[in-house]
């Protein structure tokens, strides 16, 4: 976040400051590319530079706070990935999760340890591993930094249904990784 | 926990692994998710010169945008990857208009969507994918006059979206030719990514009007955009259309030598991103964990002609 310097930096990029873009491009592209390998992680990267095409393109035409650019960078993200799903199909899923929660999962591995040991990727995969609408709003709450009702704005839903969404989606992921825990054959809660 | 800051021994009970998973998924970025800050840049850089804008906080009258961005405000409704690459990487990059050092970079980053490198931009510049537009939109739209064009290459078997993309087909094989420089030169192969070196069957021929039964006519960007549709995605059009050139030459007996060479696959001469293998798939990117490969290519979908 850009946070007190974002209006300058979003003036002096519409101005075509390129340090100025480049700077609101770091701030973002984390963000994006993390979202979209959890919506659309074969074609992630692409997905990303198309965003940020889009971005270039409309950026003068943005109106808002450093939230709402955000949550409009990420509606952009969005309608790409839908497109990339149409193109190329829905996203698959991925079955190695397992493997990535077993291997995260030492039967005696406490907390801390397995904090340092999980990868990003391995922690988007799994958060890919839910049923598509919880996991674009897990993500969009976790790696966007968005909240509920710019969440609802980005999915197009209401807030009450983000926020249902985002408690199924990490009540499954919870007994997800509670199941994987079990068949590694670890303490079983 | 949503904010993925949640120590996970302050999770409610059962959810510390939630805890971890979201933290994990929040952490501060590594550097390979910096790449090509330098290309995206450079993109940039290259629309705000072929776009100045006045600075925010000035009054402006709302007014559709000119030059690049107006030529590249397509009528084609159709969103999507092709849309997404074809509006910044523009007329401009797609004609090689930018400055050079700002098209090498659009080239390197949008090169697999055409956009050619500053010398091959110059040289074919009046063939650049965005020349002329109503030929291969009349070929999608599937007229009966233009459907007649191609009427040679036509069996029993095509209908007429068949032979509508097939022409797409050998109008996107003619310009890739004319990419890699390959006017009246058999000569393949540069290495790069993307690009099938399997031949129809003839030497390529290359003339840069094309020699070919197909009516000579260039792709234009609407056709490129169905094109990809058709094919799956840009990254799939070369393998797409092998298969239907392919298929075609196989089934026209009368093709002949004019037909089968009316394309060569020629490989790119610089490097482009991971490419698509053979089998169409697209390159995984998230595959420390040894993810499934990508969806197969995709068989022609006809029933998505308009």
């Amino acid at each position: 976040m850009l946070g007190r310097s974002f209006e300058a930096v979003l003036v002096a990029a519409v101005g075509g400051d390129e340090q100025a873009f480049a700077r609101l491009w770091r701030d973002l592209q984390p963000a994006v590319l993390r979202y979209l390998r959890v919506v659309v992680p074969d074609v992630a990267e692409d997905v990303a530079s198309e965003t940020w095409l889009e971005v270039v393109r409309d950026l003068r035409q943005f109106r808002g706070t450093e939230a709402g650019f955000r949550a409009w960078v990420f509606t952009i993200a969005r309608h790409r990935a839908l497109d990339a799903q149409r193109w190329y199909g829905r996203r698959r899923s991925v079955p190695v999760a397992r493997e990535a929660l077993i291997g995260w999962e030492a039967p005696d591995d406490p907390a801390g340890e397995a904090v340092e040991a999980l990868e990003t990727r391995a922690a988007l995969a799994i958060i890919a591993q839910l049923p598509h609408d919880q996991a674009e709003v897990v993500a969009l709450r976790v790696v966007a930094g968005l909240d509920v009702e710019q969440v609802a704005g980005v999915v197009r839903k209401r807030p009450g249904t983000v926020r249902v969404l985002s408690h199924r989606g990490l009540r499954r992921l919870a007994d997800r990784l509670q199941a994987g825990r079990r068949s590694r054959g670890g303490v079983t809660p | 926990m949503l904010t993925g800051r949640l120590d996970p021994d302050d999770a409610p009970p059962g959810y510390a692994q939630v805890a971890e998973v979201l933290a994990a998924a929040s952490s501060p970025p590594d550097a390979s998710e910096l790449a090509g800050e330098s290309s995206v840049v450079a993109v940039f850089a290259a629309a705000a010169r072929s776009h100045p804008c006045a600075p925010l906080g000035r009054r402006r009258p709302r007014r559709r945008p000119r030059g690049v961005v107006r030529r590249l405000h397509l009528k084609t409704a159709m969103t999507g990857a092709a849309l997404g690459v074809l509006a910044v990487s523009s007329v401009a990059a797609a004609t090689g208009e930018l400055p050079a050092s700002a098209q090498q970079v659009a080239h390197t980053v949008f090169g697999h969507a055409g956009v050619p490198a500053p010398g091959a931009a110059a040289k074919g510049r009046a063939h650049a994918i965005s020349s002329t537009s109503r030929t291969t939109r009349a070929a999608v739209e599937a007229s009966a006059t233009t459907l007649e064009r191609p009427a040679q290459n036509t069996t029993t078997t095509q209908n007429h979206a068949e032979v509508a993309l097939l022409n797409l087909c050998k109008a996107w094989s003619a310009w890739q030719n004319q990419q890699s420089g390959q006017y009246g030169s058999g000569s393949g192969g540069h290495d790069g990514g993307g690009w099938d070196s399997r031949s129809g069957g003839g030497s390529s021929g290359g003339g840069s009007s094309g020699s070919d039964s197909w009516d000579g006519k260039r792709l234009d960007t609407d056709g490129l955009v169905t094109l990809a549709k058709a094919a799956g995605g840009i990254r799939r059009i070369s393998d797409y259309c092998h298969r239907l050139l392919e298929r075609a030459a196989q089934s026209s007996s009368s093709s002949g030598s004019s037909g089968d060479s009316s394309y060569s696959h020629q490989q790119q001469s610089t490097s482009n991103p991971p490419p698509n293998t053979a089998s169409g798939s697209s390159p995984n990117t998230s595959t420390t964990l040894g993810t499934n490969s990508n969806t197969a290519s995709r068989s022609p979908d006809f029933a998505q002609m308009p």
